[in-house]
């Protein structure tokens, strides 16, 4: 049974006069345990997508459609409503922690402050028991909860968030961008530790990024994005071993490696359509290689392939 | 080696002053220098692709802004074909900013976003007096942004930067510096910002352009993978100290200095190859009082007692390539 599951969710920015379909008609099942990775370009709905789950989007987004967390609907629900669900059992570790510390307070009291909102009954003596016991999961020295978010490194300052993520140990841990803005060694540590902490803690964690090379280090499972369209889903090894999908194919050639230099990188050529408007056919079409007459007049369906892949593309058979 | 090379550095530092507070003092602070870049010796030939890679804070941005004389070096000499850079620089200014050239990462805050393109490139070719008439600077305008993929080109010279992508604005920003046929051309994390599919185009224009006027460019990232792919050479900085330098297929096939191992084994990559990664604790210091050893030190897996008392030279390896580390066989 499936943790989260997400069927034909579709979220639209409304403004004066346009509406964007920042997210189209996108289903996903996220089994228990499993660790996916949500990849695409910038504007391709990522992170709406993943935002969508907790209901953190701004008015102007309509969402509609289901996402199902043990088969409750979230989707209408009021912030008043799902306030238990957030941080106890959907975390979400932000991009740039930076800004998601409070600067003029301690990082003991901020993570404390977390921790009291959800144990109404816990003196303050378990909470600081609770986040230095934290601190330590993430490696990092029990000092930390004295100092102020900008004594700590951009590394240090990442597992802080990820230690405010795991406060409450929630089944879903939803990591938007967290290691994007880090130092190749720095990220690889973190991504190592990510990986050993969720075998300990049972963690449902959902990785949201644009760097197909995370992925690839620390996801079971890959689901592609290209404007607000799922375009293809499957284990890792076998997307990137053997993309199915044009657009997947297109983002693996893009990818320069320094352990094979005769591999020779294309672009892809143009750029994202422009989601305010109605597309008849297939999203990827006016910038896929292989594309048809078809494509540009009917939408694809999910062509299914072995180990639960999909990939939606008219040039593909299957089953 | 026989051909002159461009551009020359010799022994360049940049230092910047700072405080510190002193220990067990509540109020007393002393002075001390962070040495940003400390001591860099590199040639780049014309028309040559020089990486350079390091963590941030390595002093790699540093050293751009002391190549295009944005910031004074404290020691040590710039030559371009000889000549010391600050030199060219009192003599004509202009002609110095036409010789060197550089591209930022975000082309967003490198354009006036009051100006269409066709203003903004009018005015370079203006002020370095390339072209007689108004009618022959668009025609060039033109005719460069044809060749750089944006066409047709009378749709984007009456557009503003913010109706741009980041990608075509990038092109632009490239085209602007390859209007003056500059000799050297810097690129700081000129591609980092751009998202993959859009990053090969830009990096493969870089490559043709600079080639076909002999450009020499060095090409300053974070990136190990896109630096390799693009380079010649590679030098590889850890706080302000290149550490080793070499030809790109050596410095990745034949890797000599530690930290340049670390850097490669962490570095994710989408080969579903497993490859383990030297883990090593911690993050780059600031580069203050560094001691009298090796500045990795610290964190290098290999470390010995001669590491932390001596400061290692650099070690020839073959030809070009070269390692400061005491273990460089």
């Amino acid at each position: 049974m499936p943790v989260l599951s997400i069927r034909n969710l579709n979220v639209t920015f409304k403004t004066e006069n346009k509406a964007v379909k920042a997210v189209n008609n996108v289903s996903l099942d996220i089994e228990e345990n499993d660790t996916i990775g949500i990849v695409g370009e910038s504007g391709s709905g990522k992170s709406t997508l993943a935002m969508a789950i907790l209901n953190l989007l701004p008015n102007s987004a309509k969402v509609d459609g289901e996402i199902c967390y043990k088969h409750e609907n979230l989707v209408g629900k009021s912030p008043e409503q799902l306030k238990y669900l957030r941080w106890t059992e959907v975390a979400v570790v932000f991009q740039k922690s930076m800004n998601a510390l409070s600067p003029v307070h301690k990082i003991g009291n901020q993570l404390a402050d977390v921790y009291l909102l959800h144990e109404k009954n816990a003196t303050v003596e378990e909470a600081k028991t609770r986040i230095i016991e934290l601190l330590k999961v993430v490696n990092l020295p029990e000092r930390v909860y004295n100092l102020y978010p900008h004594e700590l490194s951009g590394g240090m300052m990442q597992r802080v968030s990820i230690a405010l993520g795991l406060i409450h140990n929630p089944e879903v841990l939803i990591l938007d961008e967290a290691t994007t803005a880090l130092d190749v060694v720095t990220e690889r540590q973190i991504l190592e530790e990510l990986k050993e902490l969720e075998e300990r803690l049972k963690i449902t964690r959902i990785m949201i990024t644009h760097d197909m090379s995370v992925v690839a280090t620390a996801c079971k499972k890959v689901a592609v994005m290209y404007a607000g369209h799922i375009v293809e889903v499957g284990l890792v090894e076998d997307v990137l071993s053997a993309p199915k999908h044009p657009y997947t194919k297109g983002l693996i050639n893009s990818f320069a490696s320094a352990s094979n230099k005769n591999k020779d990188i294309h672009g892809i050529p143009g750029s994202l359509p422009d989601l305010s408007q109605e597309h008849k056919g297939c999203i990827f079409a006016p910038r896929c290689s292989i594309s048809s007459d078809i494509c540009f007049k009917e939408k694809p369906s999910n062509k299914m392939f072995d180990n639960n892949r999909t990939a939606a593309c008219h040039m593909l058979g299957g089953d | 080696m026989g051909v002159e090379a461009i551009l020359q550095m010799k022994n360049v530092k940049k230092w910047y002053e700072t405080r510190v507070p002193v220990k067990n003092s509540r109020f007393k602070s002393e002075k001390k220098f962070v040495k940003a870049v400390d001591g860099i010796n590199l040639d780049v030939n014309a028309g040559e692709i020089l990486g350079v890679i390091g963590e941030s804070g390595c002093g790699k941005s540093t050293l751009g802004k002391l190549l295009m004389l944005l910031e004074e070096p404290t020691a040590g000499e710039i030559l371009i074909n000889g000549v010391p850079s600050h030199e060219l620089y009192k003599r004509n200014q202009l002609e110095f900013r036409r010789k060197v050239q550089i591209i930022f990462q975000n082309p967003f805050d490198s354009f006036d976003p009051r100006n269409t393109i066709a203003t903004v490139l009018l005015r370079t070719l203006k002020l370095h007096q390339i072209g007689s008439s108004k009618e022959e600077r668009l025609k060039m305008i033109a005719d460069a942004l044809e060749e750089v993929g944006l066409k047709p080109s009378h749709k984007y010279m009456s557009r503003y930067p913010h109706e741009l992508s980041g990608g075509q604005l990038q092109r632009i920003s490239i085209l602007r510096a390859m209007l003056l046929e500059p000799e050297i051309l810097i690129a700081d994390e000129a591609v980092s910002m751009l998202d993959v599919s859009v990053r090969a185009g830009i990096i493969k224009l870089l490559k043709k352009l600079t080639e076909a006027n002999n450009t020499a460019l060095i090409f300053i990232s974070h990136d190990i993978n896109t630096t390799s792919y693009i380079s010649d050479k590679i030098a590889v900085m850890y706080l302000g100290e290149v550490v080793e330098y070499g030809l790109a297929e050596d410095l990745v096939e034949r890797t000599s200095h530690p930290y340049t191992k670390v850097l490669l084994s962490n570095s994710a990559s989408i080969d579903m190859k497993e490859n383990e990664a030297i883990t090593i604790s911690g993050e780059p210091p600031t580069p203050i009082d560094h001691g009298p050893g090796c500045y990795f030190a610290p964190r290098c897996y290999m470390v010995q007692d001669v590491c932390l008392s001596k400061h290692p030279k650099h070690q020839s390896i073959t030809n070009h390539h070269r390692a400061s580390c005491h273990f460089v066989k």
